[in-house]
């Protein structure tokens, strides 16, 4: 190539050389880069990078890409080099980059425990058939969180270096333990005030007990609520009975009083899905649009608590989940078309994880998992869980998820003891047997007290496991979703970057 | 109405049936993956009858569900298990270098800390 | 509008630069000032104390202006005013360096490049850049503090190295609340220490304007001509991301570059998600350009597939995205919410249909500096056309 010529504008220009595309591309075969396959039909494969990004292949070119018979000219040889699945020079720039997202991948890591659930009471007034609590009724005021638990419950939430903490109040119903509540609040604010961190509060509530007070306390104090709606009167009064019959209409009453008390953004809901709610996904999101809601959370139902009690009752099994989940997702696109806007929560944090560089804080879809480093629960007897559902296997008799003690344990001790690492070390999907090769590892998580409660261990038996067939559906459903429409690309990218449900990375796993 | 097996496998009974595998061909490991996956629908048992054989005996949980599928499914995933093998083999030194250098705190290359201006890359021409 | 012309100089034997700056100004206004004198300032008896040189388009001076440096006969730049910052030469010549009326601004700080692009529009020269670093400083301490964007262009700038650290220091100092957009290939930002410095400045209203022209390092060595500049540039990225350094990320659009543009989208939005804004940008004809037009030239109509797709894509992904140098017209209407006039205002004009177009004063125009090619399809829009979203001006 010649040196640069001198030009002037206006006068005669000399003819320039100019090095062809040959000249700067590498004259090295190409080699691998980290990456997972799985087939699909029609012909195709989809590879998935280790930092989760992905790209739908031709059986034949996928042949010829693995077997490096590809040439430097091609669309998708260039395709597959730019998004990191191939290299072919001893450039170390790929290996960088694909460090640099590696850690932004796992970013949520950053300041360990990010969300402190306390179990203020387990007294309860209402009596849901799913309840996975198992609470006992409102006047045995033993099952309450006392003063001195609650103060050690939060220093021991501040010796998370988070820079952002939620805490969420959980029950029985929380309301029943309101002085609990406000006690922790105060002394939260000071601690975050003193070390330099954001506290953000969440109470978990049937909203029945909402007295004026309490409407006050929180908006002062910048308290969010949330509420159970299973969707319309008929299913939400059935899954959800109240001495009066009326918890639908109790809970709509307390909603809208709750909003004009603390703003409509204040308050989420939740839902909790039943057979009978299988029936009526359509109903259901119709429910929470008409309630005014902006994001809904079509979750199913670990077999837990009185749920595994009156599991022949009110349990399914997973594929009838599925087909609720397909059609009520449809039933939230539709909604967002007619102009409306309407996250779904789980959707939402999947197509994070799949089309973004970064990573969501809820539990179950990380790896490792969440449990007992992203959140801990501090129930009102003093002990500490890793999870919600570990506290639930305990009120049935199996403490397997007990990290520990407030009143006897150091703070090493719970979180730094062998039960966390335990689950640390078998909830990395990235060697767990049937995760280390999936196509979907980097987008998936890992749920080691939900393995133990329905399989028996905590790796759990991929093949048979509800959590692994629930998720390959639904992100296969999304891929497919995200491919066929840019009506749909355009909603999905709205909730991944939309504030409807304030920032993923603090979200709750309930 | 007797099931059609696929040719390289044997039918035992209604709900049996052997695959072998050369292990020329097929690495154990390979075989034993593409088992595990097939768990939810079969019971599975492997044995080396030789050092050069492997031999699969798989047996229905659902007695009405077809052999043959089984046998082919099988088959296929056993290929493309082997070929996660070798991915995983040619990919593993540099997931390592990411790995490392994702938790590293230094920058990759020396060359990256160099001054500016003596430009020992020859950036700046 | 001309920025330069030649007249006759006298008593000049060193380049000066100063603030123009009309008769009977303040003697602290005329320490750096250049008296400008017109034809209707011929009645005034003035005198040229303090002043560093008298400028004036007519070709004879009065007699009390022929004691200090002056130039004469300087015509085509009577859009001159005060405020206004020229360069004056022993050779006769003037350069507009700065005008204060202007959203265009920038200074040329450096002639010579270490990239060579196919479509380079600034041809590189071997040139005393670092010479001239002083009379940069001197220009930037006679700008208007009150200005508000200047830009910083070459040549490629950072081969000034310290220098152009010296430079961002004092527009920090003497500018602090003028926006400074440069212009760089960010290939030097591959050392970290000078990612480090320049992060150090703590310049609050900096921008780097980096052009990435493919995902992969192959095609955009080739589209900029220098192998492992991909490499370079990426390094410098993350590098200046660390320190806090604005980036933004520009894309010429052309034969070589518009086909694989929904790629580089998803590239950047996976690896550089702290970039600013994307600006995908228009090819000006000109400069390198003329030597292999056809090897670069496309009409714009034809890439719109490409440059949608790209668009609604980072759009989505919650990046800002900027279409430049586009006409309306040309441009599918989905886009015009992008589209910014960005054509500086002394190379832009109108082809002579655009008299009737109902949006010609949002449009951007074309290039002045693009000898009249441009798209087939540029057309005027009749006064009942529903014009689209919001249109951005720069």
């Amino acid at each position: 190539m010649t040196g640069p010529l001198i030009l002037r504008q206006g006068q005669r220009i000399g003819r320039q050389r100019f090095s062809g595309r040959e000249a700067f591309r590498s004259v090295s075969a190409y080699y691998l880069l980290p990456f997972r396959f799985e087939r699909f039909c029609g012909n195709e494969v989809l590879v998935v990078n280790d930092v989760g990004e992905h790209l739908f292949l031709t059986a034949s070119d996928f042949a010829r890409f693995t077997g490096h018979e590809l040439r430097s000219d091609e669309d998708v040889y260039l395709t597959l080099k730019g998004k990191h699945f191939l290299a072919d020079s001893d450039s170390l720039v790929p290996v960088d980059l694909l460090a640099i997202k590696a850690r932004t991948k796992r970013a949520h890591l950053e300041g360990f425990t990010k969300l402190h659930i306390f179990v203020v009471t387990l007294r309860c007034e209402h009596t849901c058939r799913y309840c996975q609590v198992s609470r006992v009724t409102q006047d045995r005021k033993r099952f309450d969180m006392s003063e001195a638990i609650a103060h050690r419950a939060v220093e021991f939430t501040f010796r998370a270096p988070a820079e952002r903490i939620k805490i969420e109040f959980q029950g029985g119903e929380p309301l029943l333990h309101f002085e609990r509540i406000v006690q922790v609040v105060r002394e939260a604010r000071a601690k975050a005030a003193a070390t330099g961190r954001h506290v953000d509060f969440v109470v978990a509530s049937n909203l029945a007990l909402l007295s004026d007070e309490m409407l006050e306390f929180f908006q002062q104090e910048r308290v969010s609520l949330s509420m159970s709606l299973d969707g319309p009167a008929f299913i939400h009064n059935m899954n959800r009975p109240r001495p009066g019959g009326d918890s639908h209409e109790v809970a709509i009453a307390s909603l809208t009083r709750a909003r004009a008390a603390l703003g409509a953004d204040a308050v989420s809901a939740l839902m909790t899905t039943t057979r009978l709610s299988l029936d009526h996904p359509r109903q259901i999101v119709d429910e929470y649009v008409l309630q005014g809601f902006h994001s809904i959370f079509l979750r199913s139902l670990t077999p837990l608590g009185f749920a595994r009690r009156t599991a022949p009752r009110i349990g399914y099994d997973i594929d009838r989940f599925l087909r609720f989940y397909e059609e009520g997702l449809d039933r939230v696109l539709e909604v967002n078309r007619g102009g409306y806007q309407l996250v779904e929560v789980y959707a939402q944090l999947l197509l994070t994880r799949m089309l973004t560089p970064y990573s969501t804080g809820y539990v179950d879809l990380q790896s490792p998992s969440g449990a007992g480093i992203g959140v801990a629960v501090y129930n009102y007897d003093g002990d500490v869980y890793a999870s919600d559902e570990g506290r639930m296997l305990a009120e049935m008799g199996d403490k397997r998820f007990r990290l520990g003690s407030l009143q006897a344990d150091s703070y090493d001790e719970v979180f730094g003891g062998t039960r966390v690492r335990e689950l640390v070390e078998s909830s990395c999907n990235e060697s767990l047997p049937g995760c280390s090769d999936c196509a979907f590892q980097p987008w998936c998580g890992a749920d080691p007290v939900f393995n133990y409660a329905t399989q028996g261990d905590i790796v759990g038996h991929r093949p048979d496991s509800d959590f692994h067939r629930k998720n390959a559906f639904i992100i296969r459903h999304l891929l497919e979703l995200y491919r066929s429409d840019e009506g749909v690309r355009r909603i999905f990218w709205r909730w991944i970057r939309g504030n409807t449900i304030g920032d993923p990375n603090a979200e709750s796993t309930t | 109405m007797p099931l059609d097996p696929l040719p390289w496998s044997q039918q035992e009974s209604d709900t049996e049936l052997t695959l072998t595998f050369d292990l020329a061909i097929y690495s154990l490991e390979a075989i034993q993956r593409a088992c595990y996956w097939l768990t939810d629908r079969c019971y599975a048992h492997i044995e080396t009858p030789s050092p050069e054989q492997a031999r699969v005996r798989l047996v229905l949980k659902n007695p009405s569900e077809s052999l043959r599928d089984l046998a082919g499914d099988l088959g296929n995933r056993v290929l493309d298990e082997q070929l996660r093998r070798q991915i995983s083999a040619e990919t593993q030194a540099v997931r390592d270098l990411i790995v490392a250098q994702a938790f590293a705190e230094a920058d990759l290359e020396e060359s990256r800390e160099g001054d500016y201006n003596e430009d020992h890359e020859g950036i700046g021409r | 509008m001309r920025l330069e012309a030649t007249g006759t100089a006298a008593r000049l034997d060193h380049r000066v630069i100063g603030r123009i700056a009309t008769a009977d100004s303040p003697p602290e206004v005329r320490e750096d000032a250049v008296l400008l004198w017109r034809h209707e300032d011929m009645a005034t008896d003035g005198d040229t104390e303090g002043y560093l040189a008298l400028l004036t388009p007519l070709p004879t001076l009065p007699t009390w202006a022929r004691s200090i440096p002056a130039v004469t006969g300087v015509e085509g730049l009577e859009h001159l005013q005060a405020g206004d910052v020229v360069l004056l030469t022993p050779a006769g010549f003037v350069r507009i360096l700065y005008r204060r009326h202007s959203e265009h601004n920038f200074l040329l700080v450096a002639q010579d490049c270490n990239s060579y692009c196919l479509m380079c529009s600034q041809p590189p020269r071997p040139s005393d850049d670092i010479g001239r670093v002083h009379e940069h400083l001197r220009l930037i301490d006679l700008v208007d503090p009150g200005t508000r964007e200047l830009g910083l262009t070459g040549g490629e700038p950072t081969l000034l190295r310290d220098h152009f650290l010296e430079i961002v220091q004092r527009c920090k100092s003497r500018l602090p609340g003028t926006a400074l957009h440069v212009l760089t290939n960010g290939r030097l930002f591959f050392y970290n220490k000078f990612a480090e410095r320049l992060g150090a400045i703590g310049h609050t209203n900096l921008m780097l304007g980096i052009p990435l022209y493919s995902d992969v390092d192959s095609e955009h060595d080739y589209v900029v001509q220098a192998k492992g500049a991909f490499d370079q540039t990426v390094v410098g990225l993350n590098h200046l991301a660390r320190y806090g350094v604005p980036i933004e990320i520009r894309v010429v659009l052309h034969r070589q570059t518009y086909q694989r543009l929904p790629r580089l989208a998803e590239f950047v939005v996976r690896n550089f998600p702290f970039v600013r804004q994307v600006v995908l940008m228009g090819l000006e004809f000109t400069g390198l350009t003329l030597t292999h037009p056809d090897d670069l030239w496309i009409d714009p109509a034809e890439y719109q597939g490409q440059l949608r797709e790209a668009t609604a894509y980072l759009h989505a992904a919650g990046l800002r995205v900027r279409i430049y140098n586009h006409q309306l017209c040309v441009l599918d209407q989905s886009l015009w919410q992008f589209a910014a006039q960005s054509i500086s205002d002394w190379k832009r004009e109108y082809l002579s249909c655009c008299g009737s177009c109902a949006v010609r004063s949002a449009c951007g125009g074309v290039f002045a500096t693009s000898r009249g090619r441009h798209s087939e399809h540029i057309k005027p829009f009749s006064g009942t056309a529903a014009i689209g979203p919001a249109l951005i001006s720069r």
